[in-house]
């Protein structure tokens, strides 16, 4: 695969990836970062890629790990205080309800983050999630579910 | 995942609709970027990896750190590929030679065979080679924790978790323990705090407590606990920090460690041995002196034959046998399950280990057996499951409203079979469909020693180990089966297999368009929960394990997710109340069943939690706390306030909340409810509270 390809590929899933390591860091630089560390290191790996359907799991399992040991390295087990995402720019009700999703998202521990953003951003389910973060599938499918239903209820609360 | 997680996750992605990507990783920036290094690198041939950091908008390369744990999806392109038998040195009892690859006869027939195992590392490579993706089954197997029942003590009277002087964890099967996050022993608690940095130590006397101890891991997080008399098994999970280094694998597997404490002076608690194991903590049993540990281990396909600790897990530092390593012949999987056994005279090392390779669902460990299940990967053309009659509702999902789609026409082959209503009618278009099947292997366990003895498929999914139950020498299994590839449920089937895993019994085609939700098999009766719209809660008959039969149902709204004896004739249902007609669920709710005439069953009390929606309870069943003789069910429920909620239940008075204690915060862990004599101690995120259990009054609340 070469640059052109990996780009190519790349730019299928980029705005995907980003939103999920900016769900995961809480921050737009430290997101921006982890993601282009990610990226070189995958780039650096590349030959170790056998199918070339699997370059999107491969490259969000890549990106999930970058955070992992980014959170770790700066011992941050609790979600940034500001808001996950940047705020919206206009008053609407959309984007009212976006913010109190975003916040819903930010109560949520890192773990709970990198199960429930692979399942949003990625699309994945328990046991592929399992695969990617070599967690137990049964613990990512409960964690998932008490992380949307405690989402959902807080969201419910704060209507 | 139910129509709430959907939700919130749809809220999700539209919340993030609107942001952009920074330019420094867009696509256009990123091409450049890898052009650049594409160039150097032609230039250079400097094959091994430098240290680079990503500097957004700056040309020159300084270092990169290698990020930990890269990992490849990707495995080896090509369909599955089964070794043939001939080249696999069987060490388990080689009584069934099944030289076919194929079923013999009808699909849906569980097969037995010996259980292969791995002649050489050479073959368990090659093996992985062929290995297919990993099945999705997310929404089809619904498999969540481990669970006891007692498989030999068929009362319903069993009152497995209550010894007189204080409560012992929920387990599946008396006698056999399970690690959990809280244990006591009767004067003191034991708990997981702080996501898993802290094992604290409490000191308790009639509602008073101390904070007299804590351990800390010397890696990771610590999981789950053991305790046994004076000395304390605390289960971790480390991941190693991967660095840059050539050669690393793709895939880095956590690291599992057992430690035992001694802990007779609580405030000075003395590591005293200490073993490990790869792969991530899966779950841990204590029984007849023995420790037994599972864990989940995933290969790296990307590795190259000699680079065996890719591939092969390793036990205390060492890389297992060869001949250690089962390969059962219908898995396809990358993944393994580590069983390791330990003395708890002398727990630094292990007695035993095995490996089983195969799509891990769960584990379901009985009093004499072990056994391994999920799901199988099909190859395309083969067919599983032919229904002679029309099985499915066609009509495309819950049908919410208006006529439910059973043919309601007689004719269940057995006479006995009651459940007609539930036995779909045959059809003059015979209609067949590929069905998930589900792989079991069983292992047999005892004194420190593990040892495969067979392995079968049944056509189905096991919705959780409460479904698949050892009784007297047979085991009986309750599969739901799904059209491949589809969420929707076509029929339901209880299976009966003897000590050899054959297939000697079963009730099929029960409850079309539904799928089990809980079980609980005792002895010669058993109860099981299907829904779609009513849940039906069916009575098993097992006591000729060769016909087993439905011996009655009861219709209700809202389904179990968990079933628990509850004193003479009464089984509890801890579930879901839902939205009538439908599937949507719209709150907890606690059933009460007279099981004294089981072909009978009455429901005789209720209690509806609405606007509640998840408890650990639901997947969970150690996060039950059920006391019949004394009439309480305690559980945490989480939503927007996490809170731990006891029932008292009476046949006058019905179920009544006596306690609902809310926490500050969402906890890492879900809270767990112990007694103590005639106190209640709520263990929870940061914070223990006692209760007396007359009139419920709050003694005490520390910090932990």
């Amino acid at each position: 695969m070469n640059a052109r390809q990996f780009a190519e590929r790349y730019g299928l899933i980029h705005r995907d990836l980003y939103r999920f390591a900016l769900s995961i860091m809480g921050d737009a630089v430290e997101a921006e970062d982890v993601l282009g560390e990610a990226v070189l290191a995958a780039w650096e790996k590349r030959a170790q890629l056998r199918r070339e359907e699997a370059f999107k799991s491969w490259l969000f399992q890549i990106t999930a790990n970058a955070c992992r040991r980014r959170l770790r390295q700066a011992q941050r087990t609790q979600p940034a205080e500001d808001a996950t995402f940047e705020r919206p720019e206009d008053g609407t009700l959309d984007a009212a309800e976006a913010l109190a999703v975003r916040e819903a998202f930010a109560q949520l521990c890192e773990e709970d983050r990198l199960i429930v953003g692979l399942a949003v951003f990625g699309g994945y389910r328990s046991r592929e999630i399992g695969a990617l973060l070599t967690m137990n599938p049964s613990t990512v499918r409960s964690r998932r579910k008490r992380a949307l239903e405690r989402m959902a209820a807080f969201l419910g609360g704060a209507n | 995942m139910d129509a709430h997680e959907k939700k919130t996750l749809e809220a999700l992605a539209r919340a993030a609709e609107s942001i952009g990507v920074p330019a420094s990783v867009a696509p256009a920036a990123i091409e450049a970027r890898l052009q650049t290094l594409e160039t150097e690198e032609a230039t250079a041939r400097v094959l091994r990896p430098k240290r680079r950091r990503w500097v957004p908008a700056l040309a020159a390369a300084a270092c990169l750190a290698l990020v930990a744990g890269l990992g490849v999806m990707a495995v080896a392109a090509g369909g599955v590929t089964t070794p043939s038998l001939s080249s696999l040195t069987t060490v388990a009892d080689p009584a069934e030679d099944s030289g076919a690859e194929e079923d013999d006869g009808p699909l849906d027939a569980s097969v037995v065979r010996a259980v292969p195992v791995a002649g050489s590392y050479e073959e368990l490579y090659q093996r992985l080679q062929g290995a297919g993706e990993r099945p999705q089954g997310d929404e089809l197997s619904i498999t969540e924790a481990l669970e006891a029942g007692d498989a030999a003590a068929a009362d319903a009277s069993s009152s497995a978790q209550v010894s007189s002087a204080f409560s012992t964890t929920n387990v599946r099967t008396a006698g056999v323990d399970e690690a959990d996050v809280v244990k006591t022993d009767g004067s003191r608690l034991y708990a997981l705090q702080d996501n898993g940095n802290r094992i604290v130590i409490v000191e308790t006397r009639d509602g008073a407590m101390e904070l007299v101890g804590s351990m800390k891991p010397e890696d990771g997080t610590w999981c789950e606990l053991f305790l046994e008399g004076e000395r304390l098994y605390a289960i971790a999970e480390t991941y190693p920090e991967v660095d840059n280094l050539p050669g690393v694998p793709m895939v880095v597997n956590p690291r599992t460690v057992v430690t035992t404490y001694d802990v007779s002076d609580p405030s000075s608690p003395q590591v005293v041995a200490a073993m490990q194991q790869e792969g991530y903590y899966h779950s841990a049993r204590l029984t007849g002196g023995f420790l037994y540990l599972f864990t989940g281990f995933m290969a790296d396909p990307a590795v190259s034959a000699e680079q065996t600790e890719g591939y092969v897990p390793s036990v205390n530092g060492e890389t297992l046998a060869h001949g250690d390593i089962y390969l059962p012949n219908e898995t396809t999987s990358p993944d393994c399950l580590v069983i390791s056994a330990v003395d708890t005279k002398d727990p630094s090392v292990t007695t035993d280990q095995k490996a089983v390779l195969c799509n891990v669902d769960d584990v379901y460990v009985g009093s004499q057996s072990i056994y391994v299940y999920g799901p199988q990967e099909l190859e395309d053309d083969e067919v599983v499951t032919t229904v002679e009659d029309d099985a499915g509702e066609e009509t495309g999902g819950a049908a919410a409203d208006g006529a439910d789609g059973n043919q309601n026409s007689s004719t269940g082959d057995d006479a006995d079979n009651m459940a007609d209503d539930y036995v779909v009618a045959p059809s003059s278009q015979a209609s067949s469909y590929k069905s998930d099947q589900t792989v079991i292997c069983k292992l047999a366990y005892q004194e420190g020693s593990i040892e495969a003895v067979g392995e079968t498929i049944v056509t189905g999914v096991i919705d959780d180990s409460f479904s698949i139950d050892e009784y007297e020498g047979t085991t009986r299994v309750l599969t739901t089966l799904y059209q491949k590839g589809e969420f929707l449920p076509v029929s339901n089937r209880v299976s009966v297999l003897d000590e050899q895993l054959q297939l000697i019994g079963e009730v099929k085609d029960l409850a079309p368009g539904e799928r089990i939700y809980a079980a609980r098999l005792m002895g010669d009766v058993g109860f099981f929960v299907t829904y779609r719209d009513v849940d039906p809660l069916f009575t098993v008959d097992f006591s000729d394990p060769r016909h087993p039969r439905i011996a009655g149902q009861l219709k209700v709204p809202g389904f179990s997710e968990y079933l628990h004896p509850f004193g003479e004739g009464r089984l509890l249902g801890i579930g879901m109340t839902t939205e009538p007609g439908s599937s949507v669920t719209t709150g907890f709710k606690l059933s009460m069943f007279d099981t004294s005439d089981p072909a009978n069953v009455r429901e005789v009390a209720s209690y509806a939690l609405e606007g509640t929606f998840w408890g650990a309870v639901l997947s969970d069943y150690r996060a039950a706390f059920v006391d019949a003789e004394r009439g309480l069910v305690g559980f945490s429920i989480e939503g927007s306030d996490d809170c731990y909620l006891l029932f008292s239940y009476s046949d006058k008075r019905g179920f009544r909340e006596e306690l609902a204690e809310r926490q500050a915060r969402w906890g890492y862990q879900s809270a767990r409810g112990v007694r103590i004599g005639e106190i209640f101690y709520v263990v929870a995120e940061d914070q223990a509270t006692s209760y007396h259990l007359k009139g419920y009054r709050e003694i005490e609340s520390v910090a932990l």
